[in-house]
């Protein structure tokens, strides 16, 4: 008889073609130099930050970040100092090192935190339509019409200045983002015939949502994601910057820069380096993010 | 064409309500009774009471909305809490100040943005396009206020060749409009590059080039015509970011635009105005928004923007 049974069907499949394409993945990545020097530079940034979270808490080279020394105030780069002290004396190397990790940790956190409710809200959104999707998308549209800073801005004028209040305000900016991206790629995947085949043999929506529309959108959400913690990173220094963001006298980068700026005329060094620190891992988190896309996606490779 | 502009602007209205409706919250959200908060903690009673009857803070809270509302449309936003002078007052000679920067801003990243696209694509591969897309790439990743406070130590403290401040003369408009339009610039360039690209690799470019058509005017009447279209999106989506990105931008520059208002009054507590002006950029934003949908609908008549 030529009846197939459902479970056949659905295992006679080819090799897993993900499992293909993750190796092609590895190959193409491997291909591209600049995403490879972005992945070290931040492998390398991550560990540093690890270590700067650990001497920052319990102190293993000795140095507080928030040890003033009034009688080294402003001085610029030495041996002692590397990257120079600031108005009030503090080693600001020790305070790069020591912020690292609220710098990383805002900026994976606000990119986490948006994904896991913008994912779904485009899931549900592309998957079902209908006046779901207009209402979603609606909403989506309000956030997105407070350009650029201007949302973190009004959530933290609101919550106050604070580490985890300036991660929760710049993720509910980052949400319609994920949610519009989302959105998008499930409509395509969800057009796909072999989705419709799956339907037919009577697969339910959380099945199909969760083993055929997840995996295949998940290049569009991990490229998006390392992008977003770019932005997520500059938009933290930003407010930060502001006075509206993490509050002095901790190292953060950004709080670090509004210190410095009094001091512009007699120590240019106090706002460089944090500064400098910024693009570094900016620049690493855009290159391997360009990377990642081009080995996700081959129909952009040229 | 019509209808579609007809739809695109009935599609506006339940944003722009709900733009209203999260700025009219933000004074209700805030923990603490606003007009506590306004007056400051030790201010007496009399004080608290007579704001709380100012700003009709003892309304139920949708006469409150509705008020907002009705208000806003006639572009009343109330009275400053720090000076009794009306808000639209302070926002609109600082409006036009954000408007001139983000203006000049997006003059620079189109200038520059196309001019590096077009070098890039036009060489694919050599020195000069790699060496101008890694300058890109930085400009991408370059914290705009740091960059700004990097220009006043350099071409304003140490060379003296511009103001570090202020807005206004010549000589003060340079270092903020760099400043605020290099990460537009880097997304432009990056656009137009690969734009470029795409249509250079089209077969009605070879067809020119077979028939012996210089390279220059290739590049410039054939293929370029086609591959701004979409940089046109991209260019109205930056004039929007600018928007935002100049808050930060007037902050480093000191200059007396919408921007540092918002953050001036944020600090201060003076929530109408800190609503009035986050307002006026929310809509000013969706403003442009609609002009560049209609402007890509109308460059570009293949897209079905359904």
């Amino acid at each position: 008889m030529a009846v197939v049974s459902k479970e056949s069907v659905l295992e006679t499949k080819p090799v897993n073609p993900r499992v293909k394409s993750m190796k092609d993945f590895y190959k193409r990545l491997k291909k591209n130099k600049s995403a490879l020097v972005g992945f070290y530079v931040l492998l390398f940034f991550f560990f540093v930050s690890i270590f700067g979270a650990i001497d920052a808490n319990y102190g293993i080279t000795g140095v507080s970040s928030n040890a003033t020394n009034l009688t080294a105030k402003l001085q610029g780069p030495s041996a002692e100092y590397w990257f120079g002290t600031d108005h009030l004396g503090r080693d600001i190397f020790i305070r790069i090192l020591h912020g690292m990790y609220i710098t990383l940790g805002v900026g994976f956190a606000a990119t986490f935190l948006a994904g896991l409710v913008g994912v779904p809200l485009g899931i549900i959104s592309g998957y079902f339509g209908g006046w779901v999707d207009t209402v979603i998308m609606r909403l989506m549209d309000i956030l997105l019409a407070f350009p650029g800073i201007l949302l973190a801005l009004a959530i933290v004028s609101v919550l106050g200045g604070s580490t985890i209040n300036v991660t929760i305000a710049i993720a509910i900016g980052a949400v319609p983002q994920f949610a519009r991206i989302v959105r998008g790629s499930t409509l395509t995947t969800k057009k796909l015939e072999y989705v419709d085949a799956i339907r037919a043999l009577g697969a339910k929506n959380g099945k199909i949502i969760f083993q055929h529309i997840l995996p295949n959108i998940m290049s569009p959400i991990i490229v998006n994601t390392t992008l977003f913690i770019a932005t997520a990173i500059l938009s933290a220094a930003g407010l930060s910057f502001l006075g509206l963001g993490v509050q002095p006298p901790t190292p953060e980068w950004g709080a670090m820069l509004n210190d410095g700026r009094n001091y512009m005329y007699q120590a240019s060094h106090i706002t460089f380096f944090p500064g400098m620190m910024i693009v570094i891992i900016v620049l690493a988190f855009n290159l391997f993010g360009d990377g990642l896309r081009d080995a996700l996606d081959p129909k952009m490779k040229k | 064409m019509t209808t579609f502009i007809i739809r695109r602007l009935l599609q506006l209205i339940p944003v722009l309500l709900g733009v209203t409706v999260l700025v009219f919250s933000l004074m209700h959200l805030t923990p603490g009774n606003p007009a506590v908060i306004m007056a400051g903690e030790s201010a007496p009673e009399a004080t608290v009471r007579a704001i709380e009857a100012r700003l009709g803070l003892n309304d139920p809270l949708h006469i409150q909305y509705f008020n907002f509302l009705s208000n806003a449309l006639q572009l009343d936003f109330g009275v400053s809490i720090r000076d009794n002078i009306p808000v639209f007052d302070h926002i609109r000679p600082r409006f036009f100040i954000t408007m001139e920067l983000a203006i000049y801003g997006t003059i620079f990243a189109v200038v520059f943005g196309l001019l590096v696209g077009i070098v890039s694509a036009a060489r694919q591969y050599s020195f000069s396009d790699v060496a101008l897309m890694v300058v890109a790439l930085f400009g991408l990743s370059m914290p705009n206020f740091w960059l700004g406070l990097m220009l006043i130590q350099w071409f304003a403290i140490e060379l003296r060749w511009f103001a570090p401040t202020g807005w206004g003369d010549p000589n003060q408009i340079a270092l903020p409009v760099i400043a605020l339009g290099t990460a537009g610039a880097a997304i432009i360039a990056r656009m137009t590059r690969s734009s470029m690209l795409d249509v250079l690799s089209q077969d009605y470019i070879r067809t020119a080039r077979a028939k012996g058509v210089k390279e220059r005017i290739v590049i410039f009447r054939h293929a370029l015509k086609n591959a701004l279209i979409p940089v046109v999106t991209v260019i109205g989506l930056q004039f929007g970011y600018f928007l935002g990105g100049s808050i930060l931008t007037e902050s480093v520059f000191a200059i007396n635009g919408l921007g540092r208002l918002i953050i001036d009054s944020i600090l201060q507590r003076d929530f109408p105005v800190v609503q009035g002006a986050i307002l006026v950029i929310s809509v000013s934003f969706v403003i442009v928004n609609l002009v560049v949908d209609i402007s890509y609908r109308f460059l570009n008549k293949r897209v079905d923007l359904n």
